[in-house]
């Protein structure tokens, strides 16, 4: 009791000065082949067996690390050349923001989801203020 | 020494058992038996319980109003210089209560050592550590509720940044940070959701219990309970005065709030790291290494 009550006002400052780096953030999010899983899914709204789809897709990162090239930097011909079901259209999932918007069930990283836990949170977070304002014990003491 | 029972004893005199022992325990015996090195965080809420059991002991008719009055006036008085330091436990103080009950009449003379009647240290400390354990989870809550608030600070001040969620330290899938700071925010929320429902469980009292069986006194738990912040009275003595239930649930709650403190941490001495650059600690919020100076 007595040492989380000593370290949670530490965890808590540091926390809440926290200064981030968007920009270094936003530039390393599609790094590293991150939306291969993306290719592989399109491929599966386009009727291939994910089986397939996830061979397809690790083909694709194969030949982009020999190539030194990223997944978006391919041309059709390229695309083509790996498999003849990467179509040109596969360029729509190739982004950041659309692989974010995509996971838009519950529990999913799509901005309107986590707008909605920010929302729930923050009503619990209140609600746990609330409690510890006042306890039982205080008036006998 | 005296040997009238009736007078108060001096300081170091105070043992709450002894006579139907020849001579004191070994001094061995007695180091072993302390505890007022840690039990001593317990003073204030053993005297809200002796001030609950006086005012009990009057409605059973066992102290006049006048010996109540003088009971509560001086375990209020000694409630402050418990909080100010000045009446602390002596080398001769077995533990919190033989302590408290030295103070007390050294205070009140015999009166004093009328508030023992129907309670044993066996209930007193099985409630001391209830109540001590309530009245500061309320505390532990208020921390974790400015900490969720900390995290949802953090998430909606970079709320649409985007970054790379990562799986064994791998570029994985890209995520919202915001989405990744509130996956500990809501860690915390069952953290506290869990001390809630210890609470619940925790708020039964064990005053009355004696040592296993009750009392024979006519005196009323549930007035005790009702006094101290309990829902109840303890069904069962033996249960009540046996049962350290809530403490290994309450440590076993508190070790996963620290767990989850220690995820946090990784997070922020991996987002810190030279080779992510992701985040910079507020210099309040940091500290050096006593041999590299660049740390």
């Amino acid at each position: 009791m007595e040492q989380l009550l000593l370290l949670l006002p530490a965890v808590t400052g540091m926390i809440a000065t926290l200064t981030l780096r968007p920009e270094v953030l936003e530039a390393a999010a599609p790094q590293g082949f991150a939306l291969a899983t993306d290719v592989a899914e399109w491929l599966v709204r386009q009727g291939v067996p994910f089986r397939s789809a996830h061979e397809i897709s690790g083909a694709m990162v194969a030949f982009c690390e020999q190539a030194g090239l990223e997944l978006d930097q391919l041309d059709d011909d390229q695309l083509a050349g790996i498999d003849e079901r990467l179509t040109p259209e596969v360029r729509s999932v190739l982004s950041v923001r659309g692989a974010l918007a995509a996971r838009k069930a519950r529990g999913g990283t799509a901005p309107e989801r986590v707008a909605e836990q920010l929302g729930a949170l923050k009503e619990l977070a209140a609600e746990h203020g609330r409690w510890s304002a006042s306890s039982p014990v205080a008036a006998a003491l | 020494m005296t040997a009238d029972p009736s007078s108060p004893p001096g300081p170091g005199t105070t043992r709450l058992w002894g006579g139907r022992f020849g001579g004191g325990p070994s001094p061995a015996m007695a180091a072993l038996s302390r505890s007022t090195h840690f039990d001593w965080r317990l003073a204030p809420f053993d005297l809200a319980g002796s001030r609950a059991h006086a005012r009990v002991l009057r409605r059973a008719g066992l102290l006049t109003d006048d010996e109540l009055t003088a009971m509560i006036g001086a375990l209020t008085e000694l409630s402050a210089e418990v909080a100010d330091g000045t009446f602390a436990p002596v080398e001769a103080d077995e533990d919190v209560h033989e302590a408290l009950e030295r103070g007390l009449t050294e205070k009140l003379g015999a009166l004093g050592g009328k508030l023992r009647a129907g309670r044993s240290r066996n209930d007193q400390v099985a409630t001391d550590l209830r109540l001590y354990l309530r009245h500061h989870v309320r505390a532990l809550v208020g921390e974790l509720s400015s900490l969720e608030f900390a995290l949802l600070g953090l998430a909606e001040r970079y709320q649409d940044v985007a970054a790379p969620g990562m799986t064994h330290l791998q570029h994985a899938q890209p995520v919202l940070l915001a989405h990744q700071l509130l996956a500990h925010a809501h860690a915390f929320t069952r953290d506290v959701d869990r001390l809630l429902d210890w609470d619940r469980r925790t708020a039964v009292s064990p005053y009355g219990s004696g040592a296993l069986a009750g009392s024979s006194l006519p005196l009323d738990p549930d007035a005790v309970a009702a006094e101290l912040g309990f829902d109840r009275a303890t069904d069962n003595s033996i249960d009540g005065v046996s049962d350290r239930d809530y403490a290994a649930e309450f440590c076993f709650a508190a070790a996963l709030v620290g767990v989850h403190l220690s995820r946090l941490g990784e997070e922020v001495v991996l987002w810190t790291s030279t080779e992510f650059g992701w985040a910079r600690l507020d210099d309040a919020w940091a500290t050096g290494s006593s041999i590299m100076p660049l740390k």
